[in-house]
């Protein structure tokens, strides 16, 4: 496996993620649903953090406010110092685009394009140029040993393979934050074994990473671990 | 975004879903080609008009062998003399002013060395007066010259020039075919118009009987190429046009007017006819044409928001790794523009070709005018984009956890 460690991260103060006495509630149909009840938690620079709980227990919630896809009903959240409960989503974009790098469980990369186009999407809202974006992209995936796969479109490669393009898209713009949902869940064990090997990897390289999980397989690679249940911490650091 | 960028990521778009984005394009290609080719129509048919205008007499009906039918299509030499003289007759026909029977053929005239081809009319005394035509030179044949066959010629202004240059040809000798004759005049100009058949200048008049005897050869039943009849006012004319009509049918023994063997075509009324019919026409072509450019403006938001739909997720992702939801709605924007792009471009091309093409086929003129081709292509983008701002605008709302959500 090719060492996938970029350029050593500068340790500093702040946390990476700072959340406060966060609730959630939404409306499901006419019933409110309260998916988190008061969430407090840190993530310090260089954590590699799994959350894991049963369905319903909050983590997709908790990812969602995470990865400021959404903001919370009540409480504080920072990210990287940034304080983002507040925000609008033009800022929220610009964070997500700024500081986090989001892997999934379905990939969700472009079937129209092949994978170089593919890692450098995030790069061009970032509004970097575009010899850049390629040399950066094409350097990432070569890292991550899919040089020779370059040209290829997403349903030309394996799933392994594609996790891994996707997961050079997530690192591709340097983010402070890597935050993977069921990175292994569409994956076979052989290839769930490979990304799970670029996580501690990542790790090893001084990365902050927080994996959402519900296998407890994944829950263990972390250096960290927190179980959800019902809306509240149950368990981990907090 | 970049503007390069956003035409990028459409056109990556519009070719990923190349079919699609063909079909989607029919309807604006298909309403811009209609546009364009109709309101090329309707300005073929006005220059074409205004041309016949300027060369024609006033009041004037032209009678011409054959009937409209198939069967008295090709009826040959079936007006003659006699027909020419009874519709002379003031108590047959009060709303004629005047009758001219026509022979007519191409014949090489020659002075000296200088010989030029020209249409030769053979007609009567008062072809001047049928015609609206007048003397600048000399004079007209009369009646005597016309009944004893004379060897005199009347030439059109340019035929008088290009044989003469710029002397006064009234007196010289010209030999017409093989028969010499002396000029006694030369007709006012009256412009070529439009058509290059019918040079209404470069022409010779010679008497009827002399045109006969010398020129054409006489037919054993005196027929006559054409008869043409001028009304006593622009008010009679239609009068004229029925006494001509049931004085030729009794004449002719023909008892059904559909039967008849001959056609009496008002050139003035068929000009303001095609002139009303092309503008009428025009208008309802090129708003049916219109409503099509809708349909198919319609039809791109149509397939827009289709395409959102399916693109969810795509724009879930867009939006999580930073796209703010002006970038989306510019992206879905630019690509509902490209396509309008397309879609105006090949509807031109078509149109473009279609100028070129139809006229051999319906003869009519096209004439589409740049401005045309301009708003065609103006047009087409501010549609799409107009029918493009309803799916982008839904596109950039989406929620980023909706849409990657949504499988």
């Amino acid at each position: 496996m090719a060492a996938v460690a970029l350029a050593a991260v500068e340790p500093s103060v702040v946390d990476v993620i700072k959340v406060s006495d966060v609730t959630k509630r939404y409306l499901l149909g006419s019933v409110v649903v309260e998916a988190l009840r008061g969430v407090s938690m840190t993530v310090a620079e260089g954590q590699f953090l799994t959350i894991t709980g049963p369905s319903g227990s909050g983590k997709s919630t908790l990812m969602h406010l995470l990865g400021c896809l959404d903001v919370p009903t009540t409480g504080e959240i920072l990210i990287s110092g940034e304080r983002v409960d507040q925000m609008g989503e033009v800022e929220l974009a610009s964070l997500r685009n700024r500081r986090i790098g989001f892997i999934f469980q379905q990939f969700n990369l472009l079937a129209s394009v092949d994978a170089v186009a593919n890692v450098e999407l995030g790069l061009i809202y970032a509004r970097v140029p575009r010899a850049e974006r390629r040399a950066r992209s094409i350097e990432l995936l070569e890292r991550i040993g899919l040089g020779n796969h370059l040209r290829h479109r997403p349903m030309e490669l394996s799933g392994g393979q594609q996790q891994r393009v996707a997961i050079a898209r997530a690192l591709v713009g340097n983010p402070d934050l890597i935050l993977a949902d069921e990175p292994t869940g569409n994956l076979d064990s052989a290839s769930a074994q490979e990304i799970l090997t670029i996580f501690d990897e990542l790790h090893a390289s001084g990365r902050t990473v927080v994996v959402i999980t519900h296998d407890p397989e994944v829950a263990a690679r972390g250096s960290h671990t927190l179980t959800l249940r019902d809306g509240r911490i149950l368990a981990g650091v907090a | 975004m970049k503007f390069g960028e956003l035409l990028r990521v459409a056109s990556e778009a519009v070719q990923w879903n190349r079919m699609r984005s063909l079909l989607t394009i029919l309807g604006i290609v298909i309403g811009i080609a209609a546009v364009m080719v109709t309101v090329g129509l309707g300005e073929g048919a006005q220059a074409k008009v205004k041309g016949e205008i300027s060369a024609l007499g006033s009041n004037l009906l032209t009678i011409s062998p054959g009937g409209s039918s198939a069967a008295t299509a090709d009826s040959g030499e079936s007006l003659t003399e006699r027909d020419a003289a009874a519709l002379s007759s003031h108590t047959v026909a009060p709303a004629i002013g005047a009758v001219a029977p026509i022979v007519q053929g191409d014949e090489t005239v020659t002075f000296g060395a200088t010989s030029t081809s020209m249409i030769v009319y053979g007609s009567t005394a008062s072809w001047l007066q049928v015609r609206s035509r007048s003397i600048v030179s000399g004079e007209f044949f009369s009646p005597a010259q016309e009944t004893e066959g004379a060897n005199v010629v009347v030439l059109g202004s340019e035929a008088a020039s290009e044989l003469f240059g710029g002397r006064d040809p009234v007196g010289e000798t010209v030999t017409v075919g093989s028969t010499p004759m002396t000029v006694i005049g030369v007709l006012n100009s009256v412009g070529s118009g439009t058509s290059p058949t019918t040079n209404e200048d470069d022409l010779a008049v010679v008497p009827l009987t002399t045109a006969q005897n010398s020129l054409f050869g006489a037919s054993s039943n005196d027929a006559v190429d054409s008869i043409l009849i001028k009304a006593t006012g622009s008010g009679t004319l239609s009068a004229a046009y029925q006494e001509a009509d049931n004085e030729l049918l009794m004449l002719h023994n023909i008892s059904e007017p559909a039967d008849a063997n001959f056609t009496i075509t008002s050139e003035q009324s068929l000009v303001s006819t095609a002139t009303s019919v092309s503008s009428t026409l025009t208008a309802l072509l090129a708003g049916i044409a219109g409503v099509s450019l809708l349909v198919g403006g319609i039809g791109v938001m149509n397939i827009m928001l289709v395409s959102v739909n399916e693109r969810t997720r795509e724009i879930g992702l867009r939006k999580a790794l930073g796209a703010r939801p002006r970038d989306i709605r510019l992206q879905f924007l630019t690509e509902a523009l490209l396509l309008g792009i397309l879609g105006g471009a090949i509807g031109v091309g078509i149109a473009l070709i279609a100028q070129h093409v139809l006229p051999s086929l319906i003869s009519d003129p096209i004439s589409i005018p740049a401005w045309v081709t301009a708003g065609a292509i103006g047009i087409s983008m501010l549609l799409s984009v107009i029918f493009g701002v309803y799916p982008a605008t839904r596109a950039a709302q989406l929620s980023p956890i909706e849409a990657l959500r949504t499988e």
